[in-house]
């Protein structure tokens, strides 16, 4: 099983998670919503497979880069 | 008394053989790594029975190696004339299955004839270029021969790494890299206009992984540091990435459909039965109510062109910024787009420098251009700014280029843009020649935010709530002040509030006006120079 890092494309602050431990995704699903200069921005699962470790929480500042979750697939 | 039938058969048998290239074997070699043979190639790039080869009879050098001994039929490449799409085009392919495509001084001396032909005659050309490297053996032949060598060094005009800048803005150079490409070959191909790279056998980097590890003692493998995928995504070097070779030529014969043959001439007419005046309803829905949600500017994009067609240049790098070809009422524009479904549309200086290029192309080869802007501005980033990654720095290309740029510019403001990304995207005073918002635009020349928080500073800091007085401050500004999208207008900062539905007609009937407007005086200058 291999493993694909979320990270934060940009920096900005978590609005919502949209998938928990174990929820199923498929390439292009929304994993969480980071607001960066009054934008909501989707950030999406890169390929599919299974949520393993969510590591963001709603309110929380990310920096660019930052891990959000991990997929294993 | 030599029978001309005789003869005739005996040069086409000696032609046939040399169109084998490097034989069956290496030919099923080429097939299983999954590239198709340089004539395959060739046959699909040019319209059928108009290729015409050129100097297919070439003899590789002697260098007194045993390398002397093969046959290399047209020293690796092929290279000549045909048409795409009724145009003419020249061509160099590489043949990776003679000696993995060695580039001899026999195949430099035919490239560079391409190149300079293709300068003087005023028409583009393509490269693929599919090469393990240079033939080291003609660098230097054993000791008798060191003397032909030597006088076919300065001989030959081997030089195609001088051509491409001498062709760069006259005619378009578009280059396949779908095969290795490593150090000096790659010098040649990546000064080209468009790069296309292919998924899998595209190899391009300075250093091959053998001389990485042995100047750093680092490991990597060739599709880390040259891989298609990482020039698509990371380094921006390709402008597509195809997954085969097949679709790597279709998407070069369709680039080619948009560009003018030199810098004399337009891009050709393609009649579309497309409305240029078209309205188009669906287009009040994208561009939601709520400005932080984000849609897709390609929607906008497919919805404004002909037919929905727009060509996508770099579509894997700096997603944040589209651009690209289309036809309006069937002219050749370059699209510049922000992408607010990508980082919220907000500018780097990897966007900067992508538009900044496509600019200039466009403004070198008489393509007009269109800047659909909707951008919460630049990304604010400390490693920006503190790196050589300068946004300052980046952020001026993008201004210059547009101020720099003759052809006829059109902007219109989609959502917002405050500031310093309206210079990166074109203003009337820089030159950009009409401007347009949609209603739900917000224009103005700085974030009304910030102003607030600059012109009632120490209101805000004095006061009990601070956030509460912002917002309070902010609320007065935006309805005494700066009411959207009016605002843009009561300052001169765009012409006209448009009808969204109406879009591709305004933009039709403003580049129609332009069409014919004589050339812009600049003061005379050798060139500009590059801004850092």
């Amino acid at each position: 099983m291999a493993q694909e890092e979320v990270t934060a494309p940009i920096p900005g602050v978590i609005v919502s998670i949209e998938v928990t431990l174990g929820t199923k995704v498929a390439e292009g699903d929304t994993i969480c919503f980071l607001e960066s200069m009054k934008m909501s921005n989707p950030i999406l699962a890169p390929l599919g497979g299974t949520v393993t470790k969510i590591s963001a929480a709603p309110g929380q500042v990310i920096k660019a880069g930052q891990l959000i979750a991990v997929i294993e697939y | 008394m030599t029978d001309p039938r005789e003869k005739l058969q005996e040069v086409e048998a000696r032609r046939q053989k040399l169109y084998e290239g490097g034989g069956v074997k290496e030919v099923e070699r080429q097939h299983k790594l999954g590239k198709l043979t340089a004539r395959e190639r060739l046959a699909r790039l040019f319209d059928p029975g108009t290729f015409q080869e050129v100097n297919l009879w070439i003899r590789p050098i002697t260098t007194g190696y045993d390398v002397d001994d093969r046959d290399l039929a047209a020293d690796a490449v092929i290279t000549g004339m045909g048409r795409v799409n009724g145009r003419p085009i020249y061509a160099y392919i590489h043949d990776f299955t003679v000696l993995a495509g060695a580039m001899s001084l026999g195949q430099n001396h035919k490239v560079t004839q391409v190149m300079e032909k293709a300068l003087r005659d005023g028409v583009p050309y393509v490269g693929m270029i599919d090469s393990g490297g240079i033939k080291i053996h003609d660098l230097f032949g054993r000791p008798a021969y060191r003397p032909i060598v030597a006088d076919a060094c300065m001989g030959f005009t081997s030089n195609p790494w001088n051509c491409p800048c001498q062709c760069s803005g006259v005619v378009p150079q578009i280059s396949l890299m779908i095969g290795p490409c490593y150090a000096g070959s790659a010098y040649s191909p990546i000064a080209a206009d468009f790069v296309v790279m292919r998924k899998g056998t595209s190899f391009m980097s300075l250093a091959s992984p053998q001389l990485l590890k042995t100047v750093t003692f680092v490991d990597v493998t060739q599709e880390e540091i040259g891989g298609a995928e990482l020039h698509a995504k990371v380094t921006g070097s390709t402008d597509f990435l195809a997954n085969k070779d097949e679709d790597a030529i279709e998407w070069t014969r369709e680039l080619i459909s948009y560009l003018p043959s030199n810098n004399r001439d337009k891009a050709p007419r393609i009649d579309t039965k497309d409305d240029p005046e078209r309205a188009d309803d669906g287009i009040l829905d994208i561009v939601t109510a709520q400005s932080s949600a984000p849609y897709d500017m390609h929607d906008v994009i497919s919805r404004i062109v002909d037919d929905g067609r727009f060509l996508e240049l770099q579509a894997l790098f700096a997603r944040n910024l589209i651009i690209g070809f289309a036809r309006i009422g069937g002219d050749t524009v370059g699209i510049v787009a922000t992408n607010p479904a990508v980082n919220g549309g907000a500018l780097d200086y990897n966007t900067c420098d992508k538009q900044s290029r496509f600019v200039r192309f466009c403004d070198a080869f008489n393509i007009p251009l269109v800047f659909l802007v909707d951008t919460p501005g630049f990304l604010p980033s400390k490693e920006a700014e503190t790196s050589r990654e300068g946004l300052i720095r980046h952020a001026a290309r993008a201004a210059f280029a547009i101020a720099e740029a003759t052809v006829p510019r059109v902007v219109i403001y989609v959502g917002k843009c405050f500031g310093t990304a309206r210079l990166a995207l074109g203003t009337l005073r820089m030159g950009v020649d009409d401007v347009y918002a949609w209603p739900t635009s917000q224009v103005a020349r700085i974030d009304p935010l910030e102003a607030v928080r600059i012109i009632y500073k120490r209101e805000i800091a004095e006061a009990a709530d601070s956030s509460a007085e912002e917002q309070k401050r902010l609320k007065e500004l935006l309805e005494k002040y700066v009411r959207f999208p009016y605002h843009a207008g009561e300052y001169l900062m765009v012409e006209d509030i448009i009808d969204p539905r109406r879009t591709r007609s305004v933009i039709y009937k403003t580049l129609n006006h332009l069409s014919n407007r004589p050339a812009i005086g600049r003061p005379w200058k050798k060139s500009s120079l590059m801004p850092r």
